[in-house]
C-alpha cells in the first residue's frame, strides 16, 4: 500500500512537472482534454463497468452541466465555484428525477430511454432559444476565478493554470472513484452487476443502489461538462453531439469497463491518437467507430480487462 | 384544415410503421436493440439516390435494386457482426450496433457530403381530394405501408417460416428441440428488418431530402414508437406509429412546429412512467 502511494505521488508529480519542460500550448490543450474526457469516461465506466447498466445519458449530463454552468455565470454573474457546484448538483437532481422511471425499465428499454434523454437534451438546447440562444450558443463564459481564503483570488486563464486545475480535479475524481468502488456501496454496485437477483437476496436494495450510481455518474459527467464550458468559454447544442458519447464509449470499452486504470489509459490513448494522426471531423468518428466495432468483437473485456484477467489467472496459478 | 392535418399524420405514420416494424421484429427474434436501424433507412435512401439519380435508372426500377443491395448488405452485417455476439452480453451487442451506426453515418458523410440531396419521382404531382391536398408519392407510401403490414401479418401467422420466426421469439430452446434452424431464422429476420428499412428509405427519398444524419432523427422516433407499443410487439408498433404520426401532425398544425419533435419524447416518458411495458405491454412479448 505504501509503495503504491509513493508510485501515485511520483506519477502526479511527474505530470505536475510537465509544463516546466516548456510544452507548447497545443500539447497542454491535449493534456487538458485528456483530463476532461477522463472524468466523462469514468462517469460512463461507473454505470457500465460497475453497475452493469449501459447509460447513454452520461454525455447528456455532461452537456447539462456545461449549460447550467454557462447560464449561471452569464445571467447571474456567479463565480466559478458556485457554478461548478450547481452544475454538478443540478445534473444530479435531474438524474434523480429521470432515474426513477428509467431504472424501472428492462435493461433494453433503459438503453433506449437514456439515448432518448440525450437526444431530448439536444432538442431542448436547440429550440429553447429564449434561454439557450439555440444553435447560436452561449459565448463569453468567463474563465474560472477561484476565491481562496486569506489569499487573492486565482484566475485560471492561461493554459498552464488550466492544466494544473484539471490535474487536481481529475486526481480528486479518480481518488473518489477508487474509494467509492472499493467501498461497501461499490461492492454493492458490482454485486448488482454480477447477479441482481442474488444481490437482492443478500439484502441489497438494488433499485436504490442503481439509482445512487446513476446520480453519482451524472454528477461526475456534469462537473466535467461545467469545467469544459469554462475552459472553452463557449457552449452550443453540439455539446450533445454523439461525438462525446462515442469518445466515452470507445475509451471505456477499449480501456476495459470495470477497471479504473484501463479507462485512464483509454482516455490518454483516444485523446492523443487522433491528434497524432491529424484526423478531424467525420473521419475521426469513422475511425472511432471501426475501433469500437473491432474491439467489441475481438477484445470485449478491453485492454485493461484482458490484463486484469491475465494477472488474476497468474495469481491463481501461483497461489 | 383538421382533416388535412389528420391526413398528413396518417401518411407520415406509414413511414414510421415500416421502419419501426423492422426494428421491433429484430428485437423480438434476436433480442438485439439495433441502433444502426436508422442508418439502414438512411442508406436505403442514398442507394436509391445512386441508382435513380447518379446512374439514371427509372424510379420504380431503382427501388427493387435498392432493396436487393441492402438485403445483401444486411446479411453481411448479420454474418460479420451480429451472429458472433449473439451469445455475448446484451451490452456488447448494443455497442456493436452503435459502432455500426457511427461507421455508416460518418462513412456516408464522407462519401456523399452533408448537403441534402433531392430525388425526383414520377409521382410528385400534387392532387386534391375533398379539399385534402397531398402528393401521389405520399399516397404510395401509405398504400405500401398498409400492404406490407398486412403481408407481414399474414406471413407471420399463416406460413410455416413465419410461425417459426414467432416460435424463435418465444422460446429458442424449444425451437432447437423441434428442429428449427435458429441461425437461419436470425439471418432471415435481420435481413427482413433491413429490407423494410430500405423500402422505407426508398419511398421517403422523393418526399424529404436525403442527408447522412436522417437516420439519427428517424431512430429517435422509432425508439419512441417501440417503447409506446412495447418492445417486440408488432401490432403495438403499428398502432403507436399511427398515434405518433397523427399527434405530431396535429401539434405541428395547431401548436408549434418545434414542439412536434418533442412529442415523441414526452409520449415515451409518459409511457415509461405509467406503463413501462408499453401501452399494450404484457409480461411476455407477443410477436
Amino acid at each position: 500500500m505504501k509503495r503504491e502511494t509513493l508510485l501515485y505521488g511520483f506519477l502526479i508529480a511527474g505530470f505536475g512537472a510537465l509544463p516546466l519542460f516548456g510544452l507548447s500550448s497545443y500539447s497542454l490543450h491535449v493534456l487538458i482534454m485528456i483530463g476532461i474526457f477522463l472524468i466523462l469516461s469514468q462517469s460512463l465506466n461507473l454505470m457500465m463497468g460497475y453497475v452493469g447498466l449501459l447509460s447513454l445519458a452520461c454525455s447528456g449530463f455532461f452537456g447539462v452541466g456545461a449549460y447550467v454552468s454557462a447560464l449561471l455565470s452569464l445571467h447571474y454573474k456567479l463565480s466559478f465555484i458556485p457554478c461548478f457546484c450547481a452544475a454538478g448538483l443540478g445534473a444530479a437532481a435531474l438524474a434523480a428525477c429521470v432515474g426513477i422511471p428509467f431504472l424501472r425499465l428492462s435493461k433494453h428499454s433503459f438503453v433506449v430511454g437514456t439515448l432518448a434523454f440525450l437526444l431530448m437534451c439536444d432538442l431542448v438546447s436547440r429550440n429553447w432559444t429564449s434561454v439557450t440562444r439555440g444553435p447560436m450558443g452561449l459565448p463569453g463564459i468567463p474563465s474560472p476565478r477561484i476565491a481562496l481564503p486569506f489569499l487573492s483570488p486565482i484566475t485560471v486563464s492561461s493554459k498552464e493554470a488550466h492544466f494544473y486545475f484539471i490535474l487536481v480535479l481529475s486526481c480528486l475524481v479518480l481518488y473518489g472513484f477508487v474509494k467509492l468502488t472499493t467501498s461497501r456501496l461499490g461492492r454493492a454496485f458490482t454485486a448488482v452487476r454480477d447477479d441482481e437477483v442474488l444481490a437482492k437476496a443478500m439484502g441489497i436494495h438494488t433499485f436504490k443502489v442503481k439509482w445512487l450510481a446513476f446520480i453519482l455518474s451524472a454528477f461526475m459527467a456534469a462537473i466535467a461538462g461545467s469545467y469544459y464550458a469554462h475552459y472553452i468559454t463557449f457552449v452550443d447544442p453540439l455539446i450533445f453531439d454523439l461525438y462525446y458519447l462515442e469518445v466515452a464509449l470507445v475509451t471505456v470499452i477499449v480501456g476495459g469497463a470495470g477497471t479504473v486504470w484501463g479507462v485512464v489509459a483509454g482516455a490518454f490513448l483516444f485523446t492523443i491518437l487522433p491528434e497524432f494522426l491529424r484526423v478531424v471531423g467525420g473521419l475521426r468518428l469513422l475511425i472511432y467507430g471501426v475501433i469500437l466495432f473491432l474491439s467489441i468483437l475481438l477484445i470485449p473485456e478491453g485492454i485493461g480487462g484482458a490484463i486484469r484477467d491475465r494477472l488474476r489467472r497468474r495469481r491463481v496459478a501461483v497461489g | 384544415m383538421f382533416f388535412q392535418h389528420l391526413a398528413n399524420g396518417v401518411l407520415i405514420s406509414g413511414i414510421y410503421a415500416l421502419v419501426a416494424t423492422g426494428f421491433t421484429l429484430i428485437f423480438g427474434v434476436l433480442e438485439v436493440v439495433n441502433f444502426a436501424h436508422g442508418e439502414f433507412y438512411m442508406l436505403g435512401a442514398f442507394i436509391l439516390f445512386c441508382f435513380a439519380q447518379q446512374i439514371g435508372l427509372p424510379y420504380f426500377c431503382a427501388i427493387p435494386l435498392c432493396i436487393g443491395t441492402l438485403l445483401i448488405f444486411g446479411i453481411l452485417v448479420e454474418r460479420s457482426a451480429i451472429r458472433p455476439l449473439l451469445q455475448k452480453s446484451f451490452e456488447s451487442m448494443v455497442i456493436c450496433t452503435f459502432a455500426i451506426s457511427m461507421i455508416l453515418m460518418n462513412g456516408s458523410l464522407l462519401i456523399w457530403g452533408a448537403e441534402p440531396r433531392i430525388i425526383q419521382s414520377p409521382l410528385s404531382t400534387p392532387v386534391s381530394v375533398f379539399g385534402i391536398a397531398f402528393t401521389l408519392q405520399r399516397l404510395l407510401v401509405l398504400v405500401v405501408a398498409v400492404a406490407v403490414s398486412i403481408g407481414l401479418h399474414l406471413f407471420l401467422y399463416r406460413t410455416k417460416l413465419g410461425k417459426a420466426i414467432r416460435a424463435t421469439a418465444q422460446n429458442k430452446d424449444a425451437c432447437v428441440a423441434v428442429g428449427i434452424d435458429i441461425a437461419f431464422i436470425s439471418k432471415f429476420t435481420f435481413a427482413l428488418g433491413v429490407g423494410l428499412c430500405a423500402l422505407a428509405g426508398a419511398l421517403v427519398a422523393p418526399i424529404y431530402s436525403v442527408f447522412p444524419t436522417m437516420g439519427q432523427t428517424a431512430i429517435f422516433k422509432v425508439f419512441a414508437i417501440v417503447i409506446l407499443g412495447g418492445l417486440g410487439n408488432i401490432q403495438g408498433a403499428l398502432l403507436a406509429s399511427l398515434i405518433l404520426g397523427i399527434g405530431e401532425s396535429l401539434i405541428a398544425g395547431y401548436v408549434s412546429a418545434t414542439l412536434k419533435d418533442g412529442l415523441a419524447f414526452l409520449l415515451m416518458l409518459f409511457i415509461l412512467l405509467l406503463r413501462p411495458g408499453g401501452i399494450f405491454g404484457k409480461a411476455v412479448r407477443t410477436l
